[in-house]
């Protein structure tokens, strides 16, 4: 089962946000949507999610998106929006419950708080207001939550959208997030995310989408698709490549 | 969890007194034991000694009529204004800033001007039927009351939400602007009453919860506490709406239908609490405001504890009205807008550095 997207075109107001693509996304798979500003990634994200109207064909095990209520989607997958601003003092315990509206059972419910309270090392500010929190800590509590949503699920299939998750994260809180993200592969669980630092894509990633002007520029594995002339083609910046030791992935250095 | 204990302990102790107060205090002194025995009375606890008393006038005909109408008025607006801020994300709104209450008040005075000629004209009465006209009106009057906050909250919720979020500038500016057009209504109205009805005009502006009787509270009970309810269902979703509309339909609420839901709620709230006591402000901004600082944000405590707080707070408010001027009485929608309007020129100062006005 996955997520499969065929000949997806979007428009809006009359213009063409994405041209006609196609990419599938597996369980126990972490692909990396790559692109300079205004590719449309988020345009796609927000597509895969329900969000926005669109032509061609989207499905999540099996199922075509647009025809699935919130409820039922939200089983299949958990999205992590770009940023989510909070207005009034909120527990962070209360944040987490949020993804957890729909939980079958009271043990099944306290059992995913400790675990995610466990991944993201929110024991220090569990019951602290939400509005409190730095912008990476936020972020990490938002993460807690999308984590928690899709473990809730009953779906042995589920997939993750993550828009720039750790945009707001220092490097160490990146790795660990990463860390726990490559963990959660191996639960039955996809993830599609947003990915700004190509380092990060190409240490992470088990595939790479690079998207330029509206469309698929490449698509494959990190070695393949992040190249020198294919940073410069969809970026515009000169980098020099390297490859890392311990990975063998791909290293972006500035020329 | 102590300290939430400690905290309904006390907004329950608060409504009790608010609630005795209420009984005991007024122009005529009653002492607790006679009402003690009225109560009893009244509720058939002892045998009726058929002899009729001015104190049984006053507390069964007057006092616990005016309670039940603080009761249903404070705790449905305290309801409606948490579900109206939980919308909108936002603590200033209110729904007498933002114009429903104006909005469901045009409605009132709409139909307590033209609603008799109305009636003669659609053929519902004959010329001279009084009696008619009031049971129309006693349905007409919360209707329109209702109709007119649904507009109110729509218009201003159109205005002010833009992709999912909702300006508070906006909003507040939308308000006015729905302020001025139903004060330019209601000014209207008020210029081609007659007499009898300018009475009544100054009774809706002012608010008062002295002018209902059992079959109007019963009436309005039938509405406010399922609607309340209904609103109380919703606590879950309305904690995931502070994240954004998209947040709370991402994690699997159907948002248009909790959206327009709440919107038909609570304007029928507003709408039922202005048909029964006229326009009283402010009930829906500080009393989520104060319970938001005992208690936090999560709508699960939020609700019910604003009811209670609703309730006692109105009861308190009435009693003032009692007792300032004896016996005399000050309308209650003046003694709100002395709290009210003190209490939202604090929040605005507090807020005005987080937020865009």
């Amino acid at each position: 089962m996955s997520i499969d997207i065929n000949n997806l075109s979007i428009q809006l107001s009359g213009n063409t946000i994405i041209r006609p693509s196609s990419f599938s996304c597996h369980t126990g798979e972490l692909i990396a949507l790559c692109g300079a500003n205004g590719a449309g990634k988020s345009t796609i994200l927000k597509a895969i999610s329900g969000q926005l109207h669109y032509q061609g064909s989207i499905t999540i095990n099996g199922l075509e998106v647009r025809g699935l209520k919130e409820k039922a989607l939200a089983l299949h997958r958990a999205v992590m929006p770009q940023s989510v601003s909070m207005v009034f003092p909120f527990p962070v315990s209360g944040i987490i419950d949020m993804g957890l509206s729909f939980c079958k059972s009271v043990e099944q419910k306290e059992n995913i708080r400790q675990d995610v309270k466990t991944m993201f090392h929110l024991n220090d500010i569990w019951h602290r207001s939400y509005t409190e929190l730095s912008g990476g800590q936020q972020q990490r509590v938002q993460l807690a939550r999308v984590i928690a949503q899709i473990l809730q699920s009953e779906q042995e299939q589920r997939f993750l959208l993550l828009d720039e998750c750790t945009s707001a994260m220092d490097i160490a809180l990146m790795q660990e997030v990463f860390n726990v993200l490559s963990e959660l592969k191996n639960q039955h669980i996809g993830i599609i995310a947003i990915i700004h630092d190509m380092n990060i894509a190409s240490l992470y990633a088990d595939r790479v989408i690079l998207l330029n002007e509206q469309s698929i520029y490449s698509d494959g594995h990190p070695n393949k698709v992040i190249t020198e002339k294919s940073i410069h083609d969809v970026f515009g910046a000169n980098v020099d490549l390297h490859q890392s030791h311990n990975s063998g992935r791909p290293c972006i250095l500035f020329k | 969890m102590m300290k939430k204990t400690l905290i309904y302990s006390t907004l329950l102790a608060f409504f009790i007194c608010a609630l005795t107060g209420s009984l005991l205090v007024g122009a005529v002194s009653v002492s607790p034991s006679d009402v003690w025995a009225l109560l009893a009375q009244y509720f058939g606890l002892i045998e009726n000694p058929e002899t009729f008393s001015l104190n049984q006038y006053v507390i069964t005909d007057l006092r616990l009529p005016r309670i039940a109408t603080a009761i249903l008025v404070g705790s449905g607006l305290a309801a409606a204004g948490v579900c109206t801020q939980g919308l909108f994300r936002n603590p200033l709104a209110d729904p007498s800033l933002i114009g429903v209450s104006s909005g469901s008040a045009l409605g009132a005075i709409f139909i307590i001007v033209l609603g008799p000629s109305l009636y003669i004209n659609l053929g519902l009465i004959s010329e001279r039927g009084e009696n008619n006209t009031a049971n129309i009106q006693a349905i007409a009057l919360p209707l329109f009351a209702f109709a007119g906050g649904l507009l109110a909250t729509i218009v201003a919720f159109k205005i002010a939400s833009y992709k999912g979020r909702t300006d508070t500038a906006l909003l507040l500016l939308a308000g006015v602007a729905i302020n001025a057009v139903c004060g330019a209504g209601i000014g209207l109205l008020s210029y081609l009453s007659d007499d009898n009805q300018l009475r009544d005009l100054t009774f809706w502006n002012l608010g008062s919860v002295s002018k209902s009787d059992w079959s109007q509270i019963m009436l309005a009970s039938l509405i406010i506490l399922p609607s309340s309810f209904v609103l109380f269902t919703f606590r879950r979703a309305l904690n995931c709406f502070l994240l954004g509309e998209s947040v709370a339909s991402h994690i699997g609420y159907n948002v248009t239908f909790i959206k327009r839901s709440i919107i038909a709620l609570t304007s029928l709230i507003v709408g039922t609490a202005v048909a029964m006591s006229g326009v009283i402000g402010f009930v829906g901004l500080v009393v989520p405001h104060m319970m938001r600082m005992l208690l936090g944000a999560n709508h699960e405590q939020l609700l019910p504890s604003s009811i209670i707080f609703g309730a006692s707070l109105l009861m308190f408010a009435d009693i003032f009205t009692r007792i300032i001027v004896a016996p005399a009485e000050l309308p209650i929608g003046l003694i709100m807008s002395m709290i009210g309007g003190p209490f939202f020129l604090g929040l605005l100062i507090k807020q005005r550095r987080s937020m865009s006005l």
